[in-house]
């Protein structure tokens, strides 16, 4: 379906449903754009859920890009006040070790003070007296705000101002071909869910697809050089730490311990890739996540972890880029001008904390070409919806003993219960299990869909009769297994086997070469 | 986290066992309490589950609160979580952050200072105690279930015994901790119990007075309980310098020191780890170290007998070891309860609206009790026992009491 | 504490183990630290799935354990002894007591997402696909019940019988949880079944010949409940799978352990940590309390990776830790794809003999210890459905190796 162009305003085109593209779409649904966003599978399903979920206070970066690091510390402010029902602030603590060089912590200092990151040393004993998992051979601890972010929720509260807005937001949507005419990008053609297809004028596009940036851009001709880093987060079954725990170094990989509503993330690794699909974990890449641990969480060993997820970063290479340096954190605005495109920019690279100041920046670039004067008002509105509360991970669980509502627990890891999903799919309209299960933390819990998939099954069929049941438990279960399989040791490898066996006594299904996930298909 | 089983469970691996949880059900299946009542979600609930939500922030939580502490949850589940304990950590916390202990439960944690009061004048105490007005008055202000199992006090009657009994120096020497119950209540067993060790070839050196605190550990009030710990650890440190064995009669209080000064109040310590591997029950010491010697002198009881293990025995880790002994008597009559609590969770079942939980959890072992008919019922824990005595109306004693018997002691 | 044998683990071999020894004159003592997983199992005694999902083929099970390899325990155990112990259990008073119909062997049974998965002997009434198939079907759900799926069955058993009508009915007592093991209990406490049974047949369908209830009726009433609901319905009544721990399995872990401590002992909460050796023989084993516990001959029952017997390392590395018994293939499961690792973690497991007895990872064999059930490797519970028939299987052909043991 095409809608007529109207002159005065414009109509873009953001291709990716990542935090960047919601980012962009909000900002250009609020300087009054005709905004249509498209996403291949759902929303942050890419790479804004694939990573340690911390919103920085830009510390990490203060000595090796202290202007990146001002930005980041910009940001997380302004996110955490625009958006607080998707932000826990929790704090983080920057730790040096024996072995880290010592002349850090002093740059450190001096750094964030130019970056103007508020940091405070603080004594070892009130940080171990708190943080009990802490190697106890810590030599210095550093406060500085950071502070954690719930991906999915925040790509969906963005989303849902989007559409309030007047915007468009089209998941499960792929890029078929982009056409141009003139130097000028004129339509995209897309398919829906592999069957319909659709073609969508534009006056513009914008691509913020991440990591698949380049192949966007191969769309219309055009290079990008992209550097695609896959990072690998391992998932610990409870919440070790109460900050984020950060190593006072050189950005580096088995940097980060961060809480994240009722779990804690480490990572990541660090390998550079050529495919943006690569979501493979090698049991090597475990074994040196482990290690680095180790340095800083003596126990860890020891300790469950019942996931593990990989993600691809995209950072530009720049046009004179030096090999032996790491590449600029900042985010770049490509305007593929100078290569004869007239209306397609980039937003690439940056990271999550940054998204709103480079949507802020592809958008004012966007309106210079189109000359059209309308100023970013992203960081002063708050997102609709949005609670004016911040993230309380123990939210469902209260309301549950508040209530004495124990009958109806669907998923007894994250205290999610009938009566909330049942909602979910009436407001949404969703009856996928995935798209279930990304924005209400079923399954997400150390039983990895054990006993809730069942039970949401049994929710589903009852007011789905078309839905190929056994179909959508296959799938629940083999997406879930993907993940933990790769930490399958200590109690996940009793958790996995009781997974199995459940599913074998209790619905016949068997997992073999051919049902299994795919490795390195993302969901 | 997988628990560091080869030394004592202490606090925090306590907690972190709840990471071995893998929602299996197990534990729900097998609780009493929620088997009976839809007021308590359930041990998995209340215990792993919940736990990862107050490493969060400060929980307002009731469910702990209706853990009646039996354990049976620890002892069946597969995967080596300490529910029992977790649900118990919580109940404690609470306490500390904001709740207060109610009146009822401040006196029924001190069991040894009621008493060393009613035992002053014993007869009007009891008479005071079985009274169904004081019993109307009691439910009504200090909400002591009227239904509640109240056993007689005895008066000096353990500590008159105790003066009479003479040191012989060709005998070995072993500690006898009576506990609370013995010394105020049920006289009978601690008798029973010194003169079964004479019997044995035993000097009994009696550590009297002391009360080991469970009900404290318990009902969450750590802090009381945390001096008066101490005092016993050292007092008894102190007797094992006459014997490097000491057996209980009571298996809750074995129970405690055995585990759970280090579950709850981590004294890992060296004085008090010795004292948690030497403490024994007195079945099981009897078990590993005369069993051949009374083999062949038991005469037959022509009494038909009933055993119910109580629930934490199991935390022992040691079997039955009375069942094993009392199947020395030749010919017995021995019914095994298959009911695994009683009901009574030592002090849960006396405070009003907790009562008639107990008695649903009782239910089916007091029909047990109707179908076989036994002359005797026999369980090792004291609480246990009044709540069994009280509702089948038949006589209830410690399995010692029977061996004597049929040792014709 | 004296007994010939010690068997570690409470794993349905286990239980099987210490009745048999009973049987052959011996007395055992089961240490464990919980519960098995047969009671995982929705209820049904599998001993090998079928090669074809032919509902008509009759042909015993047995014509197939050729095909296994020949490291798999069945073959290890020997074709007759498998045959001779699951008849045995079928036959046993313990069985007797639990099955309410006569049942025949080789029927099929109904998941909820409709795999037939095969059984030997209907073991505990459960819904088949003979008595369901062209009938009209009513399937019973107590309100709030979370973990049974009517929906689910419903879609699986569509296609073999003629209605299918889903009822939501009040339990039997609302004070209670609806939740398994509660409902069990409450059915039990009734005082008068007939009448339950009565107002809820004002519900039923009349055209309905088959009353499908979730595995809830009665934990110890079992037998008299089913009876009064099939005179008071007039219509034939099964029990349906729930989510474990499941109600059939805790009435048989009740009459395996009643049967079993008429002679013998359990231990609960009882974690071994080590066993003493000398000169290939294991003298006794050690608790985490450092207790010592003496035995003549020893089975490790204790449920491999499942249940803690075999512990998986975080670098992959598998290990059976009281013994440092081998592991078979490569005792490390870190695969690149997960699918393989998924295989690895369900068939690994401790090498032995046709006898079952460990060879140890300094190559000793030990002369009186003996591992059963999910420690055994080659064999893989989940493809094969086999789990029950290698439990028993195992636990009697190890008892009666004890004795041949011990009687020389």
């Amino acid at each position: 379906m095409t809608k007529a162009l109207i002159k005065d305003t414009p109509r873009i085109i953001v291709i990716g449903g990542g935090v960047s593209g919601c980012g962009v779409a909000r900002d250009l649904v609020l300087r009054g754009y005709q905004t249509t966003l498209i996403e291949f599978g759902d929303l942050g399903s890419g790479t804004s859920s694939r990573f340690h979920g911390m919103l920085q206070s830009g510390a990490r970066y203060a000595v090796s890009d202290t202007s990146y690091a001002a930005e980041c510390f910009r940001e997380r402010e302004t996110i955490a006040k625009i958006v607080p029902e998707a932000v826990e602030l929790i704090g983080g603590l920057f730790v040096s070790l024996p072995n880290d060089p010592e002349d850090y912590p002093e740059k450190f200092i001096e750094c964030c003070e130019i970056a103007k990151i508020p940091c405070r040393e603080i004594k070892i004993n009130e940080v171990l007296n708190k943080e009990k998992e802490l190697n106890n051979n810590i030599l210095r601890v550093f406060q500085v705000p950071d502070a954690i972010v719930h991906s999915w929720k925040l790509v969906n509260l963005l989303a849902k101002d989007i559409k309030a807005s007047g915007g468009e937001v089209l998941t499960n949507h792929q890029v078929v071909s982009i056409k141009q005419h003139n130097n000028l990008v004129k339509s995209v053609e897309v398919i829906e869910n592999n069957s319909v297809k659709k073609i969508l004028e534009c006056d513009g596009i914008i691509n913020a697809s991440g990591p698949w940036s380049g192949k966007i851009a191969r769309l219309v001709d055009q290079e990008l050089e992209l550097q695609l880093t896959k990072g690998t987060v391992m998932v610990f079954s409870h919440r070790l730490v109460s900050h984020a725990i950060n190593r006072c170094r050189i950005p580096s990989s088995n940097d980060i311990m961060c809480p994240s509503g009722t779990v804690s993330l480490w990572g990541t690794t660090s390998e550079i890739v050529n495919d943006p699909n690569t979501t493979r974990i090698r049991p090597e890449e475990i074994q040196e996540l482990l290690m680095g641990a180790e340095e800083l969480f003596p126990n860890v060993k020891n300790y469950r972890s019942f996931r593990a997820w990989a993600g691809v970063r995209p950072l530009v290479k720049t046009k004179n880029f030096d090999k032996n340096m790491p590449l600029p954190r900042s985010h770049s605005v490509i305007d593929h001008q100078e290569n004869g495109l007239r209306n397609f920019l980039t937003i690439c690279g940056g990271s999550l904390t940054t998204h709103r100041s480079m949507a802020e920046d592809v958008v004012n670039k966007l309106g210079d070409k189109l000359g059209i004067n309308a100023s970013c008002s992203t960081d002063t509105t708050p997102v609709l919806n949005s609670k004016n509360l911040n993230w309380m991970p123990s939210f469902y669980f209260q309301k549950i003993e508040k209530e004495k509502d124990y009958y109806n627990l669907v998923c007894e890891c994250e205290a999610i219960t009938k009566t909330d999903i049942e909602e979910l799919m009436k407001n949404e309209n969703i009856s996928n299990f995935h798209d279930i299960r990304r924005r209400i933390r079923i399954g997400f819990g150390p039983c990895q869909g054990t006993f809730c998939n069942s039970r949401l099954a049994e929710i589903v069929a009852s007011q789905n009769k078309d839905i190929d049941i056994r179909k959508s438990i296959l799938n629940f279960w083999s997406e879930r297994l993907k993940g933990s399989i790769r930490t399958s040791y200590g109690d996940q490898a009793k958790q996995i086997l009781l997974s199995d066996y459940i599913y074998q006594e209790n619905f016949g299904l068997r997992l073999n070469e051919e049902n299994s996930e795919k490795d390195d298909i993302r969901i | 986290m997988i628990m560091n089983l080869s030394t004592q469970p202490t606090s925090e691996d306590i907690l972190k066992s709840m990471d071995n949880c893998t929602k299996c059900g197990i534990c729900d299946s097998y609780c009493p309490v929620a088997k009976v009542t839809n007021q308590f979600p359930g041990p998995k609930y209340s215990g792993p589950q919940t736990q990862r939500f107050r490493l969060l922030e400060d929980l307002i939580e009731i469910s702990p609160e209706l853990c009646n502490g039996c354990g049976i949850c620890t002892s069946v589940c597969p995967n080596e979580v300490a529910i029992t304990d977790i649900i118990t950590h919580a109940k404690s916390d609470l306490i500390n952050k904001n709740k207060k202990i109610s009146f009822l439960q401040t006196l029924l944690n001190r069991p040894e200072t009621i008493g060393k009061l009613g035992n002053i004048f014993p007869t009007v105490s009891n008479f005071i105690l079985h009274n169904n007005f004081f019993r109307y008055l009691a439910n009504q202000f200090f909400c002591l279930d009227s239904s509640a199992p109240l056993p007689n006090f005895h008066g000096k009657k353990f500590k008159r015994f105790l003066n009479k009994i003479k040191i012989d120096s060709n005998k070995k020497n072993i500690i006898y901790f009576s506990g609370c119950a013995v010394d105020n209540y049920d006289s009978e067993v601690g008798i029973a119990a010194i003169k079964l060790m004479n019997y044995l070839g035993y000097n009994v050196i009696a550590n009297t007075d002391s009360c080991c605190s469970l009900p404290m550990l318990s009902s969450g009030e750590w802090k009381a309980a945390t001096n008066r710990s101490k005092e016993l650890i050292d007092s008894l440190s102190r007797s094992l310098t006459l014997s490097e064995n000491i057996i209980s009669t009571s298996t809750s209080c074995s129970l405690t020191i055995k585990k759970k000064y280090s579950a709850y109040l981590n004294f890992t310590d060296s004085k008090s780890v010795q004292i948690s591997q030497s403490i024994k029950d007195i079945c099981e010491y009897i078990l590993e170290n005369h069993m051949g010697f009374l083999e062949g002198k038991m005469k037959p009881i022509n009494k038909k007998i009933f055993y119910h293990g109580p629930c934490q025995l199991r935390s022992h880790g040691i079997g039955q070891p009375a069942v094993e002994l009392l199947r020395l008597i030749p010919q017995i009559s021995l019914f095994l309860s298959e009911s695994d609590c009683c009901g009574i969770g030592g002090t849960f079942g006396y405070a009003k609206g907790r009562n008639e939980i107990s008695e649903l959890i009782g239910k089916s072992l007091i029909e047990q009790i109707k179908v076989d008919k036994p002359d005797i019922i026999l369980c090792d824990s004291e609480t246990c026992r009044w709540n069994i005595e009280k509702n089948s109306g038949i006589k209830t004693l410690h399995p010692i009491q029977i061996i004597l018997e049929s040792l014709n002691i | 504490m004296n007994s010939d044998v010690l068997i570690v683990g409470a794993e349905l071999d286990a239980f099987i183990a210490s009745i048999r020894l009973q049987e052959l004159g011996y007395t055992s003592r089961i240490l464990t630290n919980g519960k098995g997983s047969y009671l995982y199992s929705s209820g049904n005694i599998k001993v090998l799935d079928f090669k074809e999902n032919n509902n008509s083929d009759k042909k015993p099970l047995f014509l197939f354990l050729e095909d296994l390899p020949k490291e798999h325990p069945y073959n290890l155990i020997g074709k007759e002894n498998v045959t001779q112990s699951i008849d045995w259990f079928f036959n046993h008073e313990i069985s007797n007591k639990l099955r309410y119909e006569h049942s025949e062997t080789n029927l099929f049974t109904i998941s909820p997402i409709g795999l037939k998965i095969p059984s030997y002997g209907l073991y505990f009434n459960q819904i088949n696909f003979e008595n369901i198939y062209n009938k009209d079907v009513t399937i019973i759900k107590f309100q709030n019940q979370k973990d049974f799926h009517p929906e689910l069955i419903a879609r699986s058993i569509k296609q073999y019988v003629n209605t299918i009508e889903i009822l939501n009915i009040v339990q039997p007592d609302i004070n209670q949880h609806p939740d398994s093991s509660s409902l069990a209990l409450s059915f039990d406490n009734l005082s008068h079944p007939e009448n339950y049974f009565f107002n809820i047949n004002k519900n039923i369908n009349k055209k309905t010949s088959v009353v499908i209830f979730p595995a809830v009726l009665g934990l110890n009433k079992y037998v008299e409940l089913v009876e009064c609901a099939e005179k008071t319905l007039s219509k034939k009544c099964f029990e349906a799978p729930t989510l474990p721990p499941s109600i059939p399995c805790i009435r048989l872990n009740k009459e395996l352990e009643r049967e079993v401590l008429k002679k013998n002992y359990i231990h609960r909460e009882s974690h071994i940590l080590k066993a003493k050796i000398e000169n290939n023989k294991c003298l006794s084993v050690v608790d985490n309390f450092e207790r010592t516990i003496k035995a003549r001959a020893f089975i490790i029952a204790n449920g491999g990776i499942l249940m803690g017997g075999i512990k998986v390392k975080s670098n992959g590395e598998i290990k059976e830790e009281i013994f440092d018994s081998k592991i078979q293939n490569n005792n490390h499961i870190n695969c690149e794809k997960s699918y393989e690792t998924l295989n690895a973690l369900q068939t690994s497991g401790v090498l032995t003999d046709n006898k079952l007895k460990p060879i140890s990872n300094s190559n000793t064999k030990l002369e009186n210890v003996f591992f059963t059930g999910r420690n055994l490797s080659n064999w893989n519970p989940s493809l094969e459905l086999s789990g029950e028939g290698v439990s028993i299987a195992s636990g009697w052909h190890s008892a009666n190796n004890i004795s041949s043991y011990l009687h020389n």
